[in-house]
């Protein structure tokens, strides 16, 4: 099993973290924990702060007060040239994708490759990589075509495979099914749950769909038989997902899926159903 | 009134701070040369058509204004002297920084803000890029190069225009027109015609740059900027040319 929850260094965390926007508030004291290997699914409504967390991680946004420590370097204090070594351990897929739209899909996959300052291969070995990881999102015919030509589902796909090219140790998805048919939108879970199986990838996952989390938390993903398997017995605990609810940029819930069912808070009951 | 005037204060200095940061950059690796060789093209070579254009029909029409008024003093043949002098000194270089912001201008704006509002310049950042050295700087480069050319074709092409109606209308010989022409510029004239463009070049790539970097609002954000971009870049190639035309006046 390439993941072990429970014996793992700490990889992200959040202590005391504020943002706000004027009067807007965007994250309220947001404390958390994630280590190494773990799965964390957020769920909130619209406007409760879910993206900004994201982008706060990435060190897109820098915070007003509290500390943000990734990888045990305290980024809220980096400056923009002093955060790209760190941005590249992390793979982030952006709501909507933010695929490079006059850019052919090679391009786009190949843009950390080719652009971040930590060098992950040689540049002969580029176009091998990116075909891998297109591949791997079952997309490798598509090299040549920009993101326009391609539809909603894959350009999600696209942008994972950006996201995980360097196969960067954690990964943050920004709503990877928002605006998705229920079956395009398991596809994608599908490729998330085999990028966090098969390469141990830490995963953040940000969503409004209790769906999602319901399958990262219960289900693996099957090398030989390329699909996803329900977990049962010693792969349920490799799995093990942490949900956490916000509201208005407050954490108002943690823990796992059996407490977010059992949960009578009306607002975080919300998200524990189906 | 102070609250008045803050935000303007603001912009004037996060303006600034971009430039800045463009400036700074060209000096700082890396280098995206095969950005600066697109801009180049995009821009110079999109824009060479409307500014040979326009250029003509200025030095067609300055031809035909002034052989009226020089006509006054009986001095038609010089309209040669009054074209080139206007055209290198002040219209050339005018027109076509108006042409390359209204053209330009909102093109980098409408590119940068629609970037800006899908997340791309993010997403810029996260993959390991800066926004201002990838975008800016390689823009801001390339119209420093190209807009100088682009006003020399439009002074030549201007002054072809002018010798036209020189010519057919006025019935001016080749050799007295362009002697003319050539005679009325001094190094003064030529230099401040190159000066002005580089300088315009400045304004209108790097309010183009701000001006898309901070959209916000979606697709109608993406229209605002761009607005503010062609009108903002517009009005300081004219306070700019005050200056520049102060100064080598007094020279």
């Amino acid at each position: 099993m390439p993941n072990n929850p429970a014996s793992s260094a700490p990889v992200v965390i959040f202590d005391n973290v504020s943002l706000r926007y004027g009067e807007t508030v965007a994250l309220d004291q947001v404390s958390f924990q994630v280590n190494a290997g773990q799965t964390w699914v957020f769920l909130g409504e619209a406007g409760s702060g879910k993206t900004q967390m994201c982008k706060v991680m990435m060190g897109l946004v820098r915070p007003d007060s509290g500390r943000v420590v990734i990888f045990g370097d305290e980024i809220s204090s980096k400056g923009e040239r002093e955060m790209f070594a760190v941005r590249a351990k992390i793979g982030m897929l952006f709501q909507e994708s933010a695929l490079f739209d006059s850019m052919t899909i090679e391009e786009n996959v190949a843009y950390p490759l080719e652009n971040q300052p930590v060098r992950h291969c040689g540049p002969e070995q580029i176009h091998d990589r990116v075909v891998e990881a297109l591949r791997f999102v079952e997309l490798e015919k598509t090299l040549d075509k920009v993101p326009s030509e391609l539809s909603g589902g894959m350009r999600r796909r696209v942008g994972i495979a950006r996201a995980t090219v360097t196969q960067p140790p954690l990964a943050i998805y920004d709503s990877p099914t928002a605006g998705l048919d229920p079956i395009t939108a398991n596809n994608i879970m599908a490729f998330i749950a085999k990028q966090r199986d098969l390469k141990g990838t830490t995963s953040i996952i940000v969503s409004h769909r209790y769906q999602d989390g319901v399958l990262m938390a219960n289900y693996y993903y099957d090398e030989a038989q390329g699909r996803l398997i329900a977990a049962t017995g010693e792969r349920l605990a490799s799995v093990h997902t942490t949900f956490v609810v916000m509201q208005a940029g407050r954490i108002v819930f943690v823990g796992p899926q059996t407490e977010l069912e059992a949960s009578t808070d009306p607002y975080v009951s919300k998200f524990g159903r189906r | 009134m102070l609250d008045l005037l803050k935000p303007s204060f603001l912009e004037f200095q996060e303006f600034f701070y971009l430039a800045g940061r463009a400036l700074k950059n060209i000096f700082r690796k890396p280098h995206y040369w095969d950005d600066v060789l697109l801009q180049m093209d995009v821009i110079g070579v999109g824009s060479l058509p409307i500014v040979s254009l326009i250029g003509a029909f200025s030095g067609i029409v300055m031809a035909l204004q002034m052989s009226r008024a020089v006509a006054q003093y009986g001095a038609s043949s010089q309209t040669g002297t009054f074209v080139a002098i206007v055209l290198v000194r002040e219209l050339g270089p005018v027109l076509t920084a108006l042409l390359v912001a209204g053209r330009n201008a909102s093109g980098i704006a409408s590119e940068i803000g629609s970037m800006k509002v899908t997340d791309q310049i993010d997403a810029m950042r996260a993959l390991g890029t800066d926004p201002n050295q990838k975008l800016v700087t390689p823009r801001m480069l390339a119209l420093a190069f190209v807009l100088p050319l682009l006003t020399i074709i439009a002074d030549f092409v201007g002054l072809c225009g002018g010798f036209l109606i020189g010519k057919y209308r006025l019935n001016i010989s080749a050799a007295q027109y362009w002697n003319s022409a050539q005679q009325a510029l001094v190094w003064n004239d030529v230099a401040q015609g190159l000066l002005k463009p580089f300088l315009f070049s400045f304004v209108i790539s790097l309010v183009g740059c701000f001006y898309g970097i901070r959209t916000t609002g979606g697709t109608q954000g993406v229209g605002r900027s761009t607005t503010e971009a062609v009108v903002v870049s517009s009005v300081w190639v004219f306070i700019l040319d005050v200056f520049v035309t102060q100064i080598f006046v007094n020279m």
